[in-house]
């Protein structure tokens, strides 16, 4: 990965900051901003990207929510997650659903930053550090 | 069984339908002890972080897209995308009289081998120091039982006093000696041979020195029953730079506990030089700007908000104290580099040790022109304040003097007396190490200074004729010792007894 400078750094927020449009990310601009820097190249320019790749990740992130669930869900619970966290994070929201079986049982949610565990690995792993 | 059970059954049932929120961050790098962490939206400045496999790191730099950790023990296992989640705790460290007799680490693990601690409570390590309203001026002494510190630069509970000097000038030797001197009183009060004596528990924070130089105090203050009063804490030259900086903070949250169940403490810091390299290095891993010597922005604040937590409490807050013993090591005698500068504004005097003094044989190689302590005979019992009197301006002057008298031996009967004074002055002044003296023996051997008693003894005599004095007043008369010791004062009645035990000691060994 190139080391981002801080005008590297600097340049990629404000790519990002033009990209918002109220609140929410603007697919197209984002490509637009890459393809003109990848043809331009001003100095640092792999940074600038690294940077603005990194940045809209984690705004993406924002608007990802990973809903992981030791079974296989079935379509109504699914549509209810995604309805209950739309009406909690924005309707912007998508989910995407995995099963992971080391859950065991139960449900965890992730978007951005937060995590909602309600599974049952989580609940022993929470009973073991009370002890 | 019963109460267990239905506890039990309540931790359960808070589990069962308790869904958790947490915050958490992805590994983006780590090395050096350092990791930086993407995600964690919600993490609070020197908030611990909890990592896979029990690891714990503390919060330190709070950026834009990523939060800069130190790990709190080996990070050999941390990977980058690992899941860290934030734990809404602040690092804190086991408190208590536990603590009291064990070697521990930065974080209160211990070290000596000698089983579990059993803390009485858990402080956090950074907290911000008591304020004015809650202070009181410092008026207790610290007897630290080196004679030249009691008497010419006072140490007072709940002062800062800087011990500063070039390497191997005796500078650990006076915190420890320190130490023992603590010791023996508290030892004394609780056989009931010392009145009116609040026990003065001590911690000793070793900071980026070889484990042997540690293992050698550590087992200094066990030969002088010093362990029993004493916590040290161990962040040695192979520990992580994290634990090298973070040790005095620990030490002193220890030292805290007992300021604030209302009794004196005094802790020693060995020694800062090394702590600010350590944060240096810390530092420069997490890519603050540095300044001067490369130190980052903040030194001074490192050491002056450590320092800070040093008070003496009022009554209304329970009258405790910590006295903290900071020591800087110089480099060729240098004191206006950059910490040594900071160090000394911060702290109520120093301890100036000279490299010249301690080769010359005069140990502890205390510079008289360049010691002070600013809190003075505030911090002196009224006793040594009377025969302490105008020691330091005598031994001043008679510096300045010797100098002149060098050149040539016409001298005036005035300036011949001082010379003389002067030089019997430093011999008495001279003390083996780790040998601490009693208030009343200070007492007794100052006032025979002061009245003249060594003026007819030969200088290199004086050491000799200190030692017999010591042995016959410790055994022929401990009465008057007795009375200084709980008097804390010269009377005339006291003043009486010495003049006749002195004269009878005279007349004896001539």
């Amino acid at each position: 990965m190139a080391k981002a400078s801080k005008d590297a750094i600097r340049t990629a927020r404000q790519m990002l900051q033009s990209c918002l449009v109220d609140g929410r990310l603007d697919e197209g601009r984002a490509k637009r901003w890459v393809q003109k820097i990848s043809s331009a190249k001003p100095r640092g320019y792999l940074g600038i990207l690294d940077t603005f790749l990194r940045m809209l990740r984690m705004e993406a992130a924002k608007h990802h929510a990973v809903v992981e669930s030791a079974a296989e869900l079935d379509a109504g619970v699914k549509e209810t997650v995604t309805a209950d966290l739309r009406a909690k994070y924005g309707s912007d929201l998508d989910a995407e659903f995995r099963v992971d079986s080391e859950l065991l049982g139960g449900m965890r949610v992730r978007v951005g930053s937060d995590v909602w565990d309600g599974s049952v690995r989580g609940r022993l792993a929470r009973l073991s550090d009370k002890f | 069984m019963s109460s267990i059970l239905q506890e039990l059954e309540t931790e359960i049932a808070g589990l069962k339908t308790a869904v958790t929120k947490s915050n958490v961050g992805t590994v983006r790098e780590v090395g050096d002890g350092v990791a930086k962490i993407e995600g964690l939206s919600d993490v609070m400045l020197n908030e611990m972080i909890e990592f896979p496999g029990g690891l714990y790191g503390l919060a330190l730099n709070l950026e834009e897209t990523e939060v800069g950790t130190i790990l709190l023990g080996e990070g050999d296992n941390v990977k980058e995308g690992d899941e860290v989640r934030t734990t809404g705790k602040l690092l804190q460290v086991p408190v208590g009289k536990g603590m009291l007799g064990r070697v521990v680490n930065a974080l209160g693990e211990p070290l000596d081998g000698k089983g579990e601690i059993h803390a009485e409570d858990s402080y956090p390590v950074e907290k911000i120091a008591p304020g004015i309203i809650t202070r009181k001026s410092v008026s207790v002494p610290v007897q630290t039982g080196i004679a030249a510190i009691d008497a010419m630069i006072p140490i007072g509970r709940g002062q800062r006093e800087l011990i500063i000097g070039d390497r191997s000038t005796g500078k650990t030797t006076i915190a420890v000696d320190t130490i023992i001197s603590q010791a023996q009183q508290n030892r004394a009060a609780a056989e009931g041979s010392l009145k009116d004596h609040k026990p003065l528990y001590c911690i000793y924070v070793a900071v980026g020195q070889k484990q042997s130089n540690i293992a050698r105090t550590v087992s200094t203050l066990e030969k002088a029953g010093a362990m029993e009063y004493t916590t040290v804490i161990a962040a040695s030259a192979s520990d992580s730079a994290t634990n090298q900086y973070l040790a005095p903070y620990s030490g002193c949250a220890m030292g805290e506990w007992f300021m604030d169940q209302g009794d004196d403490v005094l802790i020693v810091f060995d020694d800062l030089s090394k702590h600010a390299v350590a944060y240096r290095q810390v530092s420069l891993v997490l890519k603050r700007p540095s300044g001067r010597e490369a130190y980052p922005g903040d030194v001074f604040y490192l050491h002056s908000r450590l320092l800070e937590r040093s008070a003496r409490l009022n009554e209304d807050n329970g009258g405790g104290s910590m006295t903290a013993l900071p020591i800087i090591e110089t480099q060729q005698g240098d004191v206006s580099a950059y910490i040594p500068t900071n160090v000394i504004s911060i702290t109520d005097g120093q301890i100036f040790l000279e490299t010249d003094l301690f080769y010359q044989g005069i140990r502890p190689a205390i510079s008289v022109g360049l010691s002070v302590s600013r809190v003075g005979s505030a911090a002196q019992t009224k006793a040594i304040k009377k025969v302490a009197g105008t020691l330091k301006l005598d031994l001043a002057q008679f510096r300045e003097m010797q100098a002149f008298a060098q050149f040539g031996s016409d001298l005036d009967e005035k300036t011949k007396a001082l010379i003389e004074r002067g030089q019997r002055i430093v011999e008495l002044f001279k003390q083996q190490q780790y040998s601490p003296l009693s208030l009343e023996v200070e007492v007794a051997i100052l006032w025979a200074m002061q009245n003249g008693y060594f003026d007819e003894v030969p200088v290199d005599k004086v050491k000799e004729t200190q030692k017999k004095l010591e042995e016959y007043l410790t055994t022929r008369k401990d009465v008057v010792l007795a009375k200084i010791r709980d008097e804390k004062a010269l009377s005339d009645e006291i003043n009486d007894e010495l003049k006749s035990a002195l004269d009878e000691f005279q007349s004896t060994h001539k």
